[in-house]
């Protein structure tokens, strides 16, 4: 069983020798999916909730570095990163499914293997992320997906790619390098003897001093991954001008890799060093909220919206990570898979609109609910879950933080961000309106609804996702119930 | 050391093979320029493989006492010379296709990188500044005579120009400096400071004062700001399977001098390793934010490369100057980087080298669509620069990592900032000719690219190296305690 997640993060490894070798590109990304989906699946049933540390652990002897930082290569899974494994394979098979137009037609064959080539790796890089029980590979599969991202979206992308491009990897790259240097600080801050780069044999010894100072270093470096205010300047025209599946992916699912991190390493082994920064960084996430929440009310184009939206909803993760106490933190694994699904779903949806009509300007669009109700229906449904309508796996993900937050006697931040909920009502049911009800615009006149089932199963696969979670959200809390104590 | 030690070290090998390729070039003319390469190769593998055979004199020392020893082959001789033989070997490799290119080039070209590789072996290997300064000299002069080896062309000239009166300038520094050294210690050993320290412990100004000096001359080895003036232009003119060595190999001969002299024979030396650490350190800084901003408007990858090849010198000083106070990790991490720069250097050269006409000699408007006219030279190509770049999970990573590492432990937080900068500087110049690759439509009617054997060998080489020890660091792992230890 446990090699089985090994087998999960090599298969899309695998599908790219394959591609790069000739076999076909599509056939090969799609069995690569199905089988990290399949396998994750097998693993999440065979998870023992009760049991206490990590499960499926699968260590490579000949990878370890024992005498250089300590350096064990080893996978498994926990409460924290099961569900994030989980929700990387569901967005990862989605966006594999969910070709655009452009780059599926005749005359793109060629185009076609490098472009599923770079889909694998970052899914890889995701898969990994989460799975690597060692800092060193944590960090390292993480950036495996910057390349393919930088290629893809300044190739497939849409408006100012090219620029978007540049600033992602500019900026990303200036993030982890910061990660790097907290990496290092939170490593040799560590009494002598102790420093280990494995995160199974890492232990709360430090003290509260060294704590305080390793701390700021991680959040500003996982932040910027995060897009915490303000480093979140790259994210939404990234988002908004990469293609499709791209945005799935790295909205959905890798920028979690920064909130996972902080929920690793910052909350079981620099508790003090969380207290003494909170002030500083509750500032900082209620600009995610409330200022980038302002600004998304302004945006006049759905992709945009969406990347701000996804920023502001950062904010929220980050008041759970804050407020520091289990069920708080429980709300913050169940919002990043709540928000993986709904952001995939959102702008998977909106390039399916913008492949049709070939705009994404409000002014442009409207009254697609009669051309095209089946797409208007489910981003209907990705929106309500956006703003957190109960019965879908945001609500309780948010409810949970706020419930969180106010026991940590964080009352005025909670107060304040819980009118985010308002602010996000506010753009999310305006674009609804102005695209999908009103007269129907020429530009919408071209949007065909889903016909085929193959445009369609990959955003019904989120749907069905965020419904189970969200009327179920047990599903994914049993798995971290004795983590946190709760 | 009796005749068959000395005919089976790899130096007096190397110096045969050489000599060999000229006599007969004088004396037959019937053997093409690819028998002689061969031979050439042949040479530097012979040599490669002298230098584990038990019974030659690579593995002894030489010496007139115990106490007085001009040639050791310790852990560290040992690591450096197989680099310089596998890098030379490459070298000679290139030529090929650049001798079908420049028929000017005659045998002698392939004969004069063996010299130049004695002489780096003799540094590697040395322990005394005489044997030092003979050793330099080799390097610096066979490499006057290639760089300015195309001489019907104005950029290799002037190439040659200036390496040369910068090189004897260095030249000057570096004699200066070991006459100072001589007046101080009264011996031209170069663990002799130890012994005046142990008696006296103060620290005379004269011993700083020929240390600076030294380090002037080296730091021209290594293209390190302030002593780098030559390499943008030097790297530009020269022919490329040169600039390859330039880039490698010269760098490396300053390396193992600097560790040799301040950290294997210093240590100990609290007073004067934390000064000299921190005159390396401001070395450091100064190649690093020089070679980054300068390489930002560059439209040449010549060029840039010769600019980043001074931020590479400035991240091996960083980790240099963090290995003060008997701390090893900042040495590992400069074994480390030049391991993993070294072949990523060599894969962009190789490139360069080969496809000079097609490339427009690494102009940016060559680049134009390559990943669609030639997948397989633009993936090396970008192999090579992403490693470079330092971003995992490709070889050039682990070195930046250990680097940044030894520099963070050291507690110079001010040089990690500035490495951090630099870093993200090379982002934006190495992807520049990534993105001119993947994100450009070719032009119609482009050159097309001939793939020959050797180009994919070294190609499927040198990248899966790059690739897999990026994810699989254990060897480097087991090489730094293989060099480190003791014998």
């Amino acid at each position: 069983m446990s090699e089985l997640l090994l087998i999960c993060l090599a298969s899309p490894l695998a599908a790219v020798t394959a591609i790069a070798f000739g076999a076909p590109a599509r056939k090969s990304a799609l069995i690569a999916a199905l089988v990290s989906l399949i396998g994750t699946l097998v693993l999440a049933i065979n998870f023992d909730p009760t049991a206490s540390g990590y499960q499926f652990v699968t260590e490579t002897e000949p990878l370890a570095l024992d005498s250089f930082f300590n350096i064990q290569f080893a996978v498994g899974l926990d409460g924290i990163n099961l569900p994030l494994v989980l929700l990387t394979s569901v967005v990862g098979l989605a966006a594999i499914l969910a070709v655009p137009s452009r780059i599926s037609s005749e005359e793109n064959q060629a185009g076609e293997g490098g472009y599923f080539i770079n889909l694998l790796l970052i899914l890889f890089g995701a898969m990994g992320a989460f799975a690597s029980l060692d800092l060193f590979y944590l960090y390292i599969f993480h950036e495996v997906a910057l390349i393919p991202t930088f290629l893809l979206m300044g190739y497939w992308g849409n408006g100012d790619k090219r620029f978007s491009a540049t600033q992602l990897a500019l900026y990303l790259m200036t993030g982890s390098l910061i990660l790097l240097g907290g990496i290092f600080a939170f490593y040799f801050s560590m009494p002598e003897g102790m420093q280990t780069m494995d995160l199974r044999e890492m232990e709360a010894v430090m003290d509260g001093k060294a704590q305080s100072a390793v701390l700021p270093l991680l959040v500003v470096g996982f932040g910027i991954l995060v897009s915490l205010f303000p480093f979140h300047s790259w994210a939404p025209s990234a988002y908004a001008n990469s293609p499709a599946p791209v945005a799935m992916l790295h909205a959905g699912v890798l920028k979690k890799f920064g909130i996972y991190g902080l929920l690793r390493l910052a909350v079981p082994f620099l508790p003090e060093g969380m207290e003494s920064w909170t002030n500083v960084f509750c500032v900082l996430l209620l600009m995610n909220v409330l200022y980038v929440g302002l600004v998304t009310i302004h945006q006049k184009k759905l992709d945009f919206l969406l990347g701000y939206s996804s920023v502001m909803h950062m904010g929220y993760l980050f008041l759970g990570l804050f407020s520091m106490k289990a069920i708080g933190l429980s709300g913050v694994i169940l919002l990043m898979v709540g928000h993986g699904l709904s952001t995939a779903l959102l702008f998977g949806l909106a390039g399916e609109i913008r492949d049709r009509a070939g705009t994404l300007e409000f002014s442009k669009l409207g009254g697609l609910a009669t051309k095209a109700p089946l797409l208007s229906f489910l981003f209907i449904i990705g929106a309500m879950a956006s703003i957190g309508l109960p019965g879908l796996a945001n609500f309780s993900g948010e409810i949970l933080i706020y419930f969180g937050a106010w026991e940590a006697g964080l009352y005025w931040v909670t107060a304040m961000s819980v009118l985010g909920i308002v602010i996000s009502a506010v753009y999310m049911l305006r674009a609804v309106r102005s695209v999908f009800y009103g007269e129907l615009s020429p530009e919408s006149g071209r949007v065909n609804d889903l016909v085929q089932w193959k445009e369609r199963i990959p955003y019904l696969i989120l749907v069905v996702g965020l419904i189970l979670v969200g009327i179920y959200p047990k599903l994914i809390l049993k798995w971290s119930e004795t983590l946190f104590g709760a | 050391m009796n005749f068959m030690h000395i005919f089976s070290s790899p130096e007096v090998i190397l110096l045969l093979t050489a000599v060999l390729i000229l006599v007969f070039e004088s004396v037959l003319t019937k053997f093409s320029d690819h028998a002689v390469r061969m031979f050439a190769i042949f040479g530097a593998l012979l040599a490669l493989g002298a230098c584990f055979c038990p019974w030659s004199g690579a593995l002894g020392s030489i010496g007139s006492s115990t106490d007085l020893i001009f040639y050791e082959a310790d852990g560290l001789a040992q690591f450096f010379r197989l680099l310089f033989l596998i890098t030379v070997i490459f070298v000679l490799w290139m030529t090929g296709d650049y001798q079908k290119r420049f028929p000017v080039a005659g045998r002698e070209f392939c004969a004069i990188p063996l010299l130049t590789t004695v002489g780096m072996i003799l540094v590697a290997s040395a322990k005394d500044w005489t044997l030092v300064f003979v050793g330099l000299e080799i390097v610096t002069i066979s490499f006057y005579v290639l760089v300015a080896y195309q001489r019907n062309l104005a950029s290799s000239l002037e190439a040659g120009v200036k390496y040369l009166i910068i090189g004897a300038l260095s030249t000057g520094t570096l004699v200066y400096g070991i006459a100072f050294w001589f007046g101080t210690t009264q011996s031209t050993q170069l663990d002799a400071l130890a012994f005046v320290m142990s008696d006296d412990g103060a620290l005379s100004t004269s011993v700083l004062l020929s240390a600076a000096l030294i380090l002037a001359g080296v730091g021209f080895k290594m293209a390190a700001v302030p002593f780098h003036a030559w390499a943008p232009d030097v790297y530009q003119g020269a022919p490329t399977p040169v600039t390859a060595y330039l880039a490698t190999g010269s760098k490396a001969v300053g390396v193992v001098l600097l560790i040799r002299l301040f950290y294997l024979t210093g240590l100990g030396m609290q007073e004067l390793e934390s000064q000299v650490s921190l005159i390396i350190g401001i070395l450091a800084a100064a190649s690093l934010l020089l070679g980054g901003l300068a390489a930002l408007p560059q439209f040449n990858l010549k060029r840039v490369l010769g600019y980043s090849s001074i931020t590479h010198a400035g991240f091996i000083l960083l980790g240099l100057s963090a290995c003060w106070q008997g701390r090893e990790l900042g040495l590992e991490a400069v074994l480390i980087y030049l391991v993993v720069y070294i072949p990523a250097s060599i894969l962009v050269f190789w490139i360069l080298s080969t496809y000079a006409d097609e490339l427009d000699g690494g102009e940016y408007s060559a680049f134009h669509g390559l990943g669609k006219r030639s997948p397989l030279v633009a993936f090396a190509i970008l192999i090579g620069l992403v490693s470079m770049a330092g971003i995992p999970p490709l070889g050039g990573f682990i070195g930046k990592f250990a680097v940044m590492a030894a520099v963070w432990e050291a507690g110079s937080y001010w040089l990690f900032f500035i490495g951090l900068a630099t870093a993200v500087m090379g982002i934006y110049y190495y992807l520049q000719v990534v993105k001119l690759m993947y994100w450009n439509e070719p032009e119609e009617g482009g050159p097309t690219f001939h793939l020959s054997i050797s180009t994919k060998v070294v190609i499927g080489l040198l990248s899966a190296f790059l690739l897999l020890i990026g994810l699989w660091p254990k060897p480097l792992e087991w090489m730094v305690g293989w060099v480190l230890t003791p014998s």
